[in-house]
Order: structure tokens, then sequence, then C-alpha cells
């Protein structure tokens, strides 16, 4: 299959878009982590 | 459930590699005869759109749910629901213009259905402003109200291609268009990866806005159990 410039780009959209989400979800709680142990000391 | 999590994670991780490789390959989904494979751009639009439909749909009904109930589940559903659909929906409109500039010559036009999409987009994305900045107490009763409006552009996104003339293809399945049964079961397959996806997302963000409720909640019980200390303090001061 030839590589189309467009697919390649619609598909790599795609994950960078939900890579991006997915990594604010892991900052986000790691933060909330950091709060707990602030919290609990 | 915490065992559960990561299993499904590897599943669904298999079952989206799986999902992209039949939508890639030429052994999976026939390659269109008009378009070649600029076509294949579809595995992904149609089911991001289905997907943020659903989620549209399931923030609407939890909305509703908290204005009759005022249950915090309910409007923490809503909120993980709007945001996923959000990100969800993002996708289609990025996806969209990539497939329309080689098969249209242009990456966007004012076009009914690519207009009311834009719309949604638009009314979920200040449904989430207003869940951030927004300090009321009210703010979960207003995103409810607005996302019962918001809800009420899906169906007409939806069926806009049916009403109105427009450049949109015509929908696969209910409408005027046909589709290979090939092609319609590598739609399916991928509908289902990301709806898998959809889910586990949505279930590690309902985590997340649980655990930052418990963490607000712990500290305004903080700031209340100081106040007396600090009043005690104060009370001296002032009766100097």
């Amino acid at each position: 299959m030839t590589t189309n410039p467009y697919l390649l780009a619609a598909y790599a959209v795609t994950w960078v878009i939900h890579i991006v989400y997915l990594a604010t979800i892991v900052s986000r709680y790691s933060r909330l982590k950091r709060e707990i142990d602030e919290l609990k000391k | 459930m915490k065992r559960v999590f990561p299993i499904l994670v590897i599943l669904t991780g298999i079952l989206l590699s799986y999902a992209m490789y039949m939508a890639l390959s030429p052994n999976g989904a026939p390659t269109e005869q008009t378009m070649g494979n600029v076509q294949r751009i579809f595995y992904y639009h149609v089911p991001s759109a289905w997907t943020a439909f659903i989620l549209f749909f399931i923030n609407f009904g939890a909305s509703i749910y908290y204005l009759i109930k005022r249950s915090p589940t309910a409007d923490m559903v809503a909120l993980v629901c709007a945001e996923v659909g959000v990100v969800f929906c993002t996708v289609v409109l990025i996806t969209g213009p990539i497939w329309a500039r080689p098969v249209w010559g242009i990456w966007w036009t004012w076009d009914m259905r690519l207009t009311s999409t834009l719309v949604l987009w638009l009314i979920y994305v200040s449904y989430l402003f207003l869940r951030r900045f927004s300090s009321s107490g009210q703010t979960p009763l207003l995103a409810a109200a607005l996302a019962v409006m918001g809800a009420l552009c899906v169906p007409f996104v939806y069926f806009s291609i049916w009403f109105f003339r427009t450049q949109h293809p015509q929908p696969v399945m209910g409408g005027g268009g046909s589709i290979d049964p090939r092609m319609l079961h590598v739609l399916l397959l991928n509908w289902l990866a990301f709806s898998c996806f959809a889910f586990l997302v949505c279930w590690s963000r309902y985590r997340l806005e649980k655990l930052q409720r418990q963490v607000d909640e712990a500290h305004a019980m903080r700031s209340l159990m100081d106040e007396p200390s600090q009043r005690g303090m104060d009370t001296p001061r002032s009766a100097r």
C-alpha cells in the first residue's frame, strides 16, 4: 500500500490528540497524589 | 476493580491495533475505487463521531438525572462524558478537513453538517469552560441546563445531511448511502475499539474527578478545623 500523506496525517493527529489528553489526565493525577501526601502530613 | 483495569487496557490496546491494521491494510478493508487510500480516514473519522455522539447523550441523561435528583455521581458522569466527548469531537473536526482537502479540493466549507458539528463542539467547549472557571455553587446546575440544550444539537447534526442539501457524504447506515460489507465490518470494528477506549478513558477520568472532589473536601474540612484555632488566637488581640 502506498502511503498517502493525508491518511498518515489523519491517523497521526488522532493519536496525538488522544495521547495529549491522556497525558493531561496522568499529570493531574500525579499532582493530586502530591496534594494528598501533603494533606496527610 | 484495580485488577480488571490493566487487563481491559491490554485488551483494548490489542483491539485498537487490530482495528488499525484492518483499516490500513487492503486485506482488511478494500481500497475505494474513486478516492483511493485517503478514504481510509473514514475508519477513524466516523467511529470518532459516533463515540462523541454517544458520550454527549450520556452527558444529557446524567444532566437530566442531576437536575431531578441533584446526584453528585450524575454530575461527575456528565462532566467526564462531556470532556471525553469534546476530545472525540475534536478528532472529527480535524480528520474531516484532512479528508476533504484531497477529495473536495478544499479544507472547509460552511456546509450544514460541518457548521453544525462545529457549533456542537463550541457548545460543549463552553460547557467545560463553565465548569472550569465558574466558582459559584450553582455551577453544576447551570452546566446541566446547558448540557440539556447542547444535547438537542446532536440529532440536528446527525440528521442535517437528510434535511439539507450538503456536500457531506450520505450516512453510512439508515440513509441513502451504501457500503461494501467488508468496509462496514472494518468500520464497526474500529467503532468497537474506540468505544472500549472511550470507556476506559472515562473510567480513569471519573476516578480522577472523584479523587479531586475528595481532596477539595479535605481542604475545606482542614480550613474549617483551622478556623477556630485562628479565631482563638485573634480574640485576645482584638480584646486588647
